[in-house]
């Protein structure tokens, strides 16, 4: 039983930072219909930027904040760079997915050049161990779910209540419709590539706080949040959530069955069984061709 | 007059729909477009707002020359487009439609929201209903009541009547009278139903082909016995 309990601990942290990573990758593809591969790399430099920062002796929340608007600049940057230029020309879905795996790949080595391949671990953060009913933890991990539940719900408000988070529901529903109205998509793609990527950084910051971060660390992370958001339904936030917890959970507690090693199989047998028994994801609406 | 076509030539990619359209909206009048399918009527208004571009030709409004200007900023000074098969945000609710209606103006006008659930009441007790679950002549409203939030000067309409019952056909045309008499609103109406639509506008050119073949009164064209044998 408290290995149980333990591992359902395990997979809520897990899973909780794997849902900053799936809403905001989420949040991009539904909106913008983009499949934005890159977005692993604009994590792992949210981590790198923090690291850096952190290396010129700023405060780790000011290193964070640092890392925070570094991805969010790196992610706008590849909107205007690299997709935009891409989208005036009709170019296909598959041509601007492999570009996004080319940005992916030629960034991350960039930050390899850098920083080298070695583990770099952030330091700072007053980690103290908690033992509750036989369940252990830190106040990481007790961090890494707050922050994501706060950005979470922040998120859902934002888009809920905010003029601008209107504006971004309308671009997501129908791109015709919202420039019809009078919207300018091309400043909605921009707010959400900014929004999008300053959401995923804190996952990635939190995770070089924790175990440390290499420069290919986005690789896994876009992997997991790309099956999140498809397992949860695309276009839905709260649904990329509930695909990354479930994720988080099958992941871990699947261990008292399976090795650990095989922690990425589970993720994808989730996916397997989303796809073939409700292929619109558990919240999502019915797939249309170009968002895929 | 509030628009002015001139000599206008657009298509899709290298096929070319349009060959040559002329007309004039004056303004307050609602002004009718009617031909068969794939004559290219749907085409021209999609030209007229900026959503396709223009290959030759100009488009005036209110004076000025607008030739490929971008949608958002035709819809800044006036000009609205209601697009074929109910131009509305079916994941938002109503309420948040006609916010949305009046993006571009700022935040939204309560005075103008009130006037709009004043026109459309069935709107009002069903403002917090997500718009895509509303009914065809629900829906159809709230796509007038969403262009009009924009106050708009012209308005361009393609077939509001398309896939509604012939009951909800007269009260949705009926409305659109209702917008130009209230509001002052000019109106490019294209419609199929050609009766409907010649009994509600003042003049009416008919498409052929991607040409203009014929204009005239809607009033005469009614009286005519070979109306049909026009298209």
């Amino acid at each position: 039983m408290d290995l149980f309990a333990q591992l359902l601990v395990n997979g809520v942290v897990a899973g909780s930072l794997y849902a900053l990573v799936a809403c905001s990758f989420g949040l991009i593809l539904g909106t913008t219909g983009t499949f934005h591969f890159a977005h692993g790399v604009v994590y792992a430099a949210g981590a790198y930027g923090a690291y850096f920062a952190a290396g010129l002796g700023l405060p780790l929340w000011a290193a964070a904040g640092v890392g925070i608007a570094g991805a969010a600049l790196l992610g706008t940057l590849i909107e205007v760079v690299v997709y935009r230029p891409l989208r005036r020309i009709a170019a296909s879905p598959l041509v601007i997915l492999i570009a996004s795996l080319g940005t992916l790949i030629v960034l991350e080595n960039a930050i390899a050049i850098g920083f080298s391949t070695d583990a770099k671990v952030l330091e700072g953060f007053p980690r103290k161990g908690i033992v509750l009913g036989g369940v252990g933890f830190t106040t990481l991990h007790v961090t890494m779910v707050a922050v994501s539940l706060v950005l979470f719900l922040g998120l859902l408000a934002f888009l809920r209540w905010t003029r601008r988070g209107k504006a971004i529901r309308a671009v997501a529903n129908s791109p015709e419709m919202a420039e019809i109205v009078g919207i300018d998509t091309a400043r909605v793609f921009l707010l959400v590539f900014a929004l999008g990527s300053a959401m995923a950084a804190p996952a990635a910051i939190l995770i070089m706080l924790d175990r440390g971060a290499t420069p290919d660390m986005g690789m896994d992370a876009i992997l997991i949040a790309a099956i999140a958001v498809i397992v949860g339904g695309i276009g839905s936030v709260p649904g990329a959530a509930l695909g990354a917890l479930i994720i988080g959970l099958a992941q871990n507690l699947g261990v008292m069955k399976i090795p650990s090693e095989w922690q990425a199989a589970i993720a994808f047998g989730v996916l397997l069984l989303v796809v073939i028994l409700r292929p619109r994801g558990l919240v999502g609406k019915k797939l249309r061709r170009a968002e895929i | 007059m509030i628009l002015e076509a001139l000599d206008l030539v657009a298509g899709y990619g290298k096929k070319e729909v349009l060959h040559g359209v002329s007309l004039r909206v004056e303004a307050g009048e609602i002004v009718g477009l009617i031909g068969h399918n794939g004559a290219g009527k749907t085409t021209l208004l999609r030209v007229l707002f900026g959503l396709l571009p223009v290959q030759r030709g100009e488009v005036r409004y209110a004076g000025r020359p607008i030739t490929g200007r971008r949608p958002a900023l035709n819809v800044k000074d006036g000009l609205s487009f209601v697009p074929q098969g109910h131009g509305i945000f079916t994941d938002l609710t109503v309420r948040e439609n006609l916010e949305l209606g009046g993006h571009s103006l700022g935040e939204a006008d309560p005075d103008r929201v009130a006037a709009i659930y004043n026109l459309f009441p069935i709107l009002m007790g069903r403002r917090d209903q997500r718009a895509g679950t509303l009914s065809g002549g629900q829906q159809q409203m709230l796509a007038l009541g969403l262009a009009l939030m924009l106050r708009p000067k012209l308005l361009l309409l393609d077939e509001p009547s398309l896939g509604l019952a012939p009951i909800l056909v007269q009260r949705v045309l009926e409305s659109v009278v209702e917008i130009n008499r209230r509001f002052g609103t000019a109106v490019l109406l294209v419609e199929q139903n050609v009766k409907q639509a010649l009994r509600i506008a003042g003049r009416v050119y008919v498409m052929k082909v991607g040409q203009i073949s014929l204009e005239d009164q809607a009033a005469s064209l009614l009286e005519r016995s070979d109306l049909w044998q026009l298209f």
